[in-house]
């Protein structure tokens, strides 16, 4: 009997840390209770199997619940209606948490540079490696979720994706899978379409729950996104420069752990490709292939001008669940008025705007003609989503009787409006620019005010 | 509170977990032996599926957590909030109506072959 209730306290251990906490006390009675009736009954045996049969399904329910309510989660002061923390009253984490934020940087850089080194002399073992890594980032995402989603694991939610994505990859080269006609098609889809579409939403939900999670999770495809430069690059030098970016992102997330507003939190996040990445423009330009054939070549004033529009790109990745985010607090503000759906429409037309940017680059990149029709239809469905929820939202907000001052509202509204709409065309103009087929500093001007004008959204 | 509607249907576990708290607060092992009682032995509970279930409950304040006295079985007990109440009686309502239309439906069939 001891050996059993012993046992089951164990099982509990299985259930998020949050749960443990409110419940597990009063599981234990109530199992050990259920034992002793079962005992005297003569039906041991069928009351243990029954418990533990139903046991998965029983956890699987837990889980699912904690994950769609955040409940469960160490309560965070918010002062935003959105769900997010705001920037004023985030607690600050301990060193522990902190390094922990920081790991996950230190250890894809491992990888990351030991197979540039390798190049494919060492092939199984870099397959040996990356299968390794991807048991420990799956040990750890098993562990944020049964400890409750802390803010450090926001760090290593991205790697464990990209990781499975190069297992993808390694597999099926090694399977001599052969990725031709439409399988390559379908292919770039997933890879190009799917995966970006997926961090996006993923980036916004993350945020949702938490705005200082959201700029923790952001930071690593904002380091992993310039390899774009590096083809071509010597080994070497692509290895100092990985190391570079993957050490500052280390820093940055540790020590925005540290910190308690959203505002510095944001320039340490922005700081990594900033710094960072300008020795991969200078590499892709003077030793890579990324510089376009044109004259003069090589020059200081080229690396600028692709490394600027890179730039503006990569604090899209950033700054756009933020200033969703912003917007999903006015809606719900304005809930009664239709607000949590114009919102979404909104949301949409953004999402939309992806799409098209992904499926143009496809067409670009690939050589892939997807049918034209189709793609401007897309466009145009997401700028009427876009306009038509926009108009709405701000009837909403007309409409609401809210004690905080409509007033205030519509003017945050207005302030996100070109934000907002220029997070897909930021990206559309950046791969122009980078790409070499506009040459207009002024739209480079509009860039770098839009990343001005969302920090300055996005800031409280 | 929002439209109780948008909780319902409830599933069968819920349902009766809110029947057994309706009657008056409940210990977590009063709860598991009532709604085996109340459903004739079809619904058994184990202890992971009912704490799942409080936990769900507890979170949508469809019931509460008190503290009581009795100490033999664990200090925390559980009761029906008012929106608790609410949800219960919308389901309720909506089984009847069910009930009534698959009964009006049989009914008109019945006549119809007779």
């Amino acid at each position: 009997m001891k050996w059993i209730q012993r046992a089951y306290s164990l099982v509990l251990k299985l259930y998020p840390l949050a749960f443990q906490k409110r419940f597990g006390v009063e599981m234990e009675d109530v199992f050990h209770i259920g034992l002793v009736t079962a005992r005297k009954q003569g039906v041991l045996i069928g009351f243990v199997l029954s418990e533990l049969l139903r046991l998965p399904g029983s956890l699987l329910s837990v889980y699912v619940w904690t994950m769609r309510e955040g409940a469960g989660k160490p309560v965070t002061v918010s002062n935003t209606v959105g769900g997010g923390t705001a920037g004023l009253n985030i607690p600050s984490e301990g060193w522990g948490s902190s390094l922990l934020s920081g790991l996950p940087h230190l250890l894809m850089g491992a990888l990351v540079i030991s197979s540039t080194l390798a190049g494919s002399r060492i092939f199984p073992a870099l397959y040996v490696q990356a299968a390794l890594y991807s048991a420990i980032l799956l040990g750890v995402l098993i562990f944020c979720i049964v400890n409750g989603w802390k803010r450090w694991s926001a760090s290593w939610i991205f790697y464990t994706f990209f990781v499975l994505l190069i297992l993808l990859n390694l597999a099926m080269n090694s399977l001599s899978i052969s990725i031709s006609g439409e399988n390559y098609r379908l292919y770039n889809l997933g890879q190009v379409l799917f995966f970006p579409l997926l961090l996006a939403y993923l980036l916004y939900r993350i945020t949702c729950k938490d705005r200082m999670q959201g700029v923790l999770a952001a930071i690593p495809p904002m380091v992993i996104i310039w390899t774009y430069f590096l083809e071509f690059v010597p080994e070497a030098a692509k290895s100092l420069a990985w190391a570079g970016i993957f050490l500052l992102a280390f820093l940055a997330s540790v020590l925005i752990l540290r910190i308690k507003h959203i505002l510095p939190a944001l320039g340490l996040a922005m700081a990594v490709p900033l710094f960072g990445g300008i020795p991969f423009a200078y590499l892709g330009v003077n030793q890579g292939g990324t510089l376009p054939f044109i004259e003069p070549g090589p020059s200081l004033l080229e690396v600028i001008r692709q490394y600027l529009p890179f730039l503006v790109m990569t604090f899209a990745i950033v700054l756009g669940p933020q200033l969703a985010v912003k917007l999903r607090s006015i809606g719900i503000h304005t809930a009664k008025a239709g607000g949590k759906v114009y919102y979404r429409l909104v949301l949409g037309g953004i999402f939309l705007g992806f799409v098209y940017v992904l499926l143009q680059w496809i067409n670009i990149s690939s050589g892939t003609h997807l049918q034209s029709q189709l793609i401007q239809a897309i466009l145009i469905t997401a700028v009427i989503l876009y306009v038509i929820g926009f108009a709405l939202q701000l009837w909403a907000v007309n409409q609401s009787k809210s004690p905080a001052g409509d007033y205030s509202k519509m003017l945050e509204l207005g302030l996100l409006f070109l934000p907002l709409l220029f997070m897909p065309l930021a990206i559309v103009l950046a791969f122009s620019l980078t790409m070499g087929n506009v040459k207009n500093w002024l739209v480079l001007m509009v860039e770098i005010g839009w990343v001005i004008a969302s920090i300055l959204v996005v800031r409280e | 509170m929002k439209n109780p509607g948008h909780l319902l249907p409830l599933r069968e576990p819920t349902l009766y977990i809110l029947l057994s708290l309706r009657g008056g607060e409940k210990h977590g092992y009063a709860i598991l032996k009532e709604v085996y009682d109340l459903s004739e032995g079809k619904v058994q509970l184990s202890t992971g599926t009912l704490y799942g279930a409080l936990y769900r409950l507890l979170d949508q304040g469809l019931i509460e957590q008190i503290e009581v006295e009795d100490r033999a079985r664990g200090k925390k007990a559980y009761r029906l909030t008012h929106v608790g109440l609410e949800v219960f009686e919308a389901e309720v309502g909506r089984i009847n109506h069910l009930l009534q239309s698959v009964k009006k439906q049989v009914h008109m069939i019945g006549d119809g072959q007779a």
